[in-house]
């Protein structure tokens, strides 16, 4: 047989359990997903208008009804391949280093190894290749679903179902499984580590996702607040004040600018100033990135996302190298 | 039991224990804080609002909005912490000594294994509990202060799952669940994504059922315009109907459009006239009496799950 | 047999925590070639050594060597070197003995995995087989075929012999040594009862709580110890300790030439040996510190 057989073989013995729980996890999801997909494209071939929101047309509301039913739920199982890289990553990752430990043959295979880098990255090679190949699924029937259930939408170019479709499936889950095999070399038992590893992973994949979002503020534009945002990614409301100066409610109320009164996108302290230009307090204003970002958006988290994968690779591999087998 | 007894469960879990202590901890502390933060933003607002009249410019203030959503995140982590209470204390506490092959030694050191499994579970029974009820009390302060809404006196179903006493009495169900199902399949990791799978499948179907059962005595509830909404004590509503003035009837909206074809409503008008809209569902101030029933079909469900770990436990090569 | 040293260790004491002293302060050098017996009671530091020889556990104090190398500081060339056996071993839940051994190749492309089967093939171990179904002894087999099929020109064995019954302890102590005479290797094993090992090795090492009591060979052991019964003269100077005996006499063991050994003295066995070096180091513990 050939090395390369018999290491993926090996491979998949010593992950059996983890490989084919996500598996069957991803096999179930997706095949839920296409018969979405193909339930909402036989009801926007019955009558493509009335699953057009813009184009709403009378005597649609029986197949309106079932379309708004059937995308609902569609839209809960996006909420799953969302869910998907982390609960794979951390599944599949955690036990690698941990379980070895809690069994004792770590002993057995950090000496039959010389150099424990090599042999942990090689154990994690197979993982990143089932991982790969399991959230690749995920993310293209996550296209699959998205475009049937938002026919109206341009989704090349759209913030819709963000981190539910698409390529970031698959770096957040590279990253959730350097996590897991992080936490499991520290902590050395499998249980104990996977729970950390869901609250570590909580926390910075919240900061990474706070993070983006002070970062695509740099890229946001200035709508107005009846506005079309199409595909756009609304980051909050601000206000415009006379002097171009853009702030939002918090500054607003520091700097002691009390309002009372909102006519049309115009804030006003008093009902009487309504109309005294001089008195304006300012504009109501929407921050949007603009869905035509959309794509370099998805890249720059999938670097960043990157970036943390490799930090957490080599913390692991770190911890390996000086980790006690027992 | 003893307290050296408590002394060596604790010990035995110590990690998984001292983690859900800090967490269960930062979560009340959490919830402490935004509840009294909610009220403290509630009541400005509130003076605002009275001495105004009108809350135009009152909601300006963003600490309302802010506040609910940090509430959102409490009650996340409050509905999710039975479910993580029960499943990762349960699972190791067959599935690890048979994986770690303690259990020969623990199974013939105490005669009876069901001993054993009391001794061993009670513990950790009593922690779930605690836990998860100072969970549930802080997430009951978070609902009831929740700065959209009037629920001081009484949030009713809302937040139903993520409050009170269901926490503690779903933590018992899942932990009891998880032991079993550790049991069964004695390695940690396969073990806890088949008892997170049956979990969650048994959930769903209670709440389906309870969501049957509860439909079957809804009843019409009038609209109560608030300030925040259309229902004040929180009722849980499946439907909206129409209710006949003259007779008190009260119809489906599919069937009212059936009779009756699409009714043009008067200018600025909701309902077609000689009709009003009402609610079908149960009214908020029969919240213990589901909350009650629900926690006497968990606990049936919990002691099925105890029996069950019992039994695969005294069949179990160790 | 060469007399250069090839395991070494230098002042080295190891402390586990802040008060659990496994090692305090041990100078040994172990020639290459042949088998050596470390030999003490429960907790005296065997498996401590053994695992910083294998750089498993950093020295506290002072430093160790394999071939010259320090496994702190190129752990990778020793391993290269070294074929292990840990303290009761365990072996992969869903792997076969065959799996065990493609395992061992991907790690070590060296690993001679024809001549492991081969070892495992005249033990009548089925290689098809789960490795969790097989007996706590051929589970010692199959871990000591994987420390064997390195070819390692050192093997470390920690406690090998605990878990097999008295044919397979043979049988076990018989591959070994045709494996370390076959192949010119050095093999240190680890045993609680020096009656295990008195056939097969060359050498022996009685460590004590944390420290070395005897290092010698095991004819020289033998040539120069003898017992005394309760009564007897012991020569000044020479005793090294009392322990008693199997019908409750005290016994003492003595150091000294065969030339200048009196009437009312015995030849020592080898167990003799040991157990008078044990009492002689039986420290109070906490002491060892010291
Ligand atoms: N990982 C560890 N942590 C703390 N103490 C340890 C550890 N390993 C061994 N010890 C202690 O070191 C001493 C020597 O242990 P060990 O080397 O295993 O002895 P032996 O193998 O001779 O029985 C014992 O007192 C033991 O309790
Ligand atoms: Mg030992």
């Amino acid at each position: 047989m050939s090395r390369i057989g018999s290491w993926l073989i090996l491979s998949f013995k010593l992950h059996r359990w983890e490989v084919l729980a996500a598996a069957a996890g991803v096999a179930i999801l997706s095949a839920a997903m296409l018969w979405f997909t193909w339930q909402l494209r036989a009801l926007s071939a019955t009558d493509p208008g009335c699953v057009d929101p813009a184009a709403y047309a009378p005597g649609c509301s029986q197949l309106g009804q079932r379309f708004y039913e059937l995308s609902s739920k569609a839209e809960l199982l996006s909420y799953l391949s969302w869910l998907s890289p982390f609960v794979m990553g951390l599944v599949l990752g955690v036990p690698l280093v941990s379980r070895e430990i809690e069994h004792r043959t770590a002993g057995l295979a950090w000496t039959l190894s010389r150099s424990r880098t090599w042999w942990l990255a090689r154990r994690a090679a197979f993982l990143v290749l089932v991982l790969v190949v399991l959230l690749l699924v995920v993310a293209i029937v996550g296209e699959v679903l998205a475009f049937p259930q938002m026919p109206a939408q341009h989704l090349d170019r759209d913030f819709a179902w963000y981190g539910r479709r698409g390529g970031l499936i698959v770096v957040r889950g590279l990253a959730a499984l350097g996590l897991g095999i992080l936490v499991g070399a520290w902590l050395g038992r499998v249980l104990p580590a996977l729970l950390v590893a869901i609250f570590a992973s909580v926390l910075i994949f919240s900061g990474i996702s706070l993070g983006m979002d002070r970062w695509m503020e740099g890229h946001a534009i200035v709508q107005a607040f009846d506005a079309d945002r199409a595909g756009g990614r609304q980051l909050g409301e601000r206000i415009l004040l006379p002097s171009g100066e853009l702030i939002d409610y918090g500054e607003l109320q520091r700097r002691g600018l009390a309002y009372e009164v909102i006519q049309d996108d115009r804030l006003w302290a008093r009902p009487e100033d309504i109309g005294h230009m001089d008195r304006l307090i300012g504009y109501d204003r929407y921050l949007v990135v603009p869905g035509s970002l959309y794509s370099q958006i998805v890249l720059d988290e999938s670097a960043v996302v990157g970036g943390t994968t490799v930090l957490l690779a080599l913390a692991a591999a770190a911890f390996v190298r000086r980790r006690r087998p027992g | 039991m003893t307290l050296r007894a408590w002394r060596l469960a604790f010990k035995m879990q110590r990690l998984e224990l001292l983690l859900f202590l800090s967490a269960a901890i930062l979560l009340v502390v959490a919830s402490l804080l935004i509840a009294w933060g909610a009220s403290e933003a509630r009541a400005s607002f509130d003076a605002c609002y009275q001495e105004q009249g009108t809350d135009i410019g009152c909601a300006a203030s963003p600490s309302l909005n802010d506040f609910s959503t940090l509430g959102g995140f409490a009650r996340l982590g409050a509905f999710l912490t039975p479910f993580a209470l029960g499943l990762f204390l349960g699972v190791p506490v067959v599935a690890r000594e048979i994986e770690g092959r303690t259990a020969g030694i623990a199974w013939t050191l105490s005669r009876s294994r069901s001993r054993w499994l009391i001794q061993r579970v009670l513990p950790l029974v009593v922690v779930a509990i605690v836990l998860a009820a100072a969970v549930g009390i802080g997430s009951e302060l978070v609902t009831r202060t929740n700065p959209y809404a009037d629920y001081a006196a009484n949030p009713g179903f809302a937040d139903y799952t993520s409050r009170g006493v269901l926490l503690p009495i779903r933590a018992i169900v899942v932990l009891l669940l998880a032991i079993a199902v550790g049991a069964m399949v004695p390695r940690q990791l396969p073990a806890l994504l088949l008892a997170a799978g049956v979990t969650v499948a048994l959930f769903v179907g209670v709440t389906i059922g309870m969501d049957a059962w509860m439909t079957s005595e809804a009843r019409p509830i009038p609209f109560d315009e608030s300030r925040f909404g259309p229902f004040g004590d929180g009722p849980r509503i499946f439907d909206v109907a129409y209710r006949e003035d003259a007779t008190g009837k009260v119809i489906s909206m599919n069937d009212f459009y059936n009779q009756h074809g699409d009714v043009a409503l008067p200018d600025g008008e909701q309902d077609p006239p000689g009709f009003t809209q009402v609610a079908i569902g149960i009214p908020g101030d029969q919240y213990w009496i589901w909350a009650m029933r629900e926690s006497a079909i968990l606990g049936v469900l919990a002691v099925a799950a105890g029996g069950l770990a019992a039994l695969v436990i005294r069949r179990r090569r160790p | 047999m060469s007399t250069e040293p090839i395991l070494e260790a230098h002042d080295l004491a190891k402390r586990y925590g802040r008060r659990t002293w496994a090692l305090t302060g041990i100078d040994l050098a172990i020639p290459q070639g042949g088998i050596t017996a470390l030999v003490g009671p429960n907790a005296a530091g065997k498996s401590t050594l053994i695992k910083t020889w294998v750089g498993f556990e950093r020295p506290t104090r002072g430093n160790v060597t394999v071939a010259g190398i320090d496994p702190q500081k190129d752990r990778s060339s020793v391993l290269g070197l070294v074929g292990y056996v840990p303290q009761s071993p365990s072996l992969y839940d869903g792997l076969s003995i065959e799996d065990h051994l493609d395992l061992a190749v991907l790690l070590r492309p060296e690993f001679d995995r024809a001549y492991a089967l081969r070892r495992l093939d005249q033990l009548g171990i089925p290689a098809g087989q789960g490795a969790k179904s097989l007996s706590g002894g051929q589970q010692a087999q199959v871990a000591l075929a994987l420390a064997l099929g390195t070819r390692a020109s050192i093997l470390l064995l920690d406690e090998p012999l605990a878990s097999l019954d008295p044919l397979a302890r043979r049988e076990f102590l018989h591959v070994l040594t045709d494996a370390v005479r076959s192949e010119g290797a050095t093999a240190l094993l680890s045993s609680h009862i020096v009656t295990d090992v008195e056939q097969a090795c060359d050498r022996l090492v009685v460590l004590g709580v944390g420290k070395i009591l005897l290092h010698d060979t095991v004819s020289d052991a033998l040539a120069t110890h003898w017992l005394a019964t309760e009564g007897a003269a012991t020569p000044a100077g020479a005793a090294i300790g009392s322990f008693g005996g199997p019908s409750g006499e005290r016994l003492t063991l003595v150091r000294q030439p065969a030339s200048s050994v009196g009437p009312d003295l015995r030849p020592a066995s080898l167990e003799e040996v040991v157990l008078g070096y044990l009492a002689s180091g039986r420290v109070v513990p906490g002491e060892a510190a010291a």
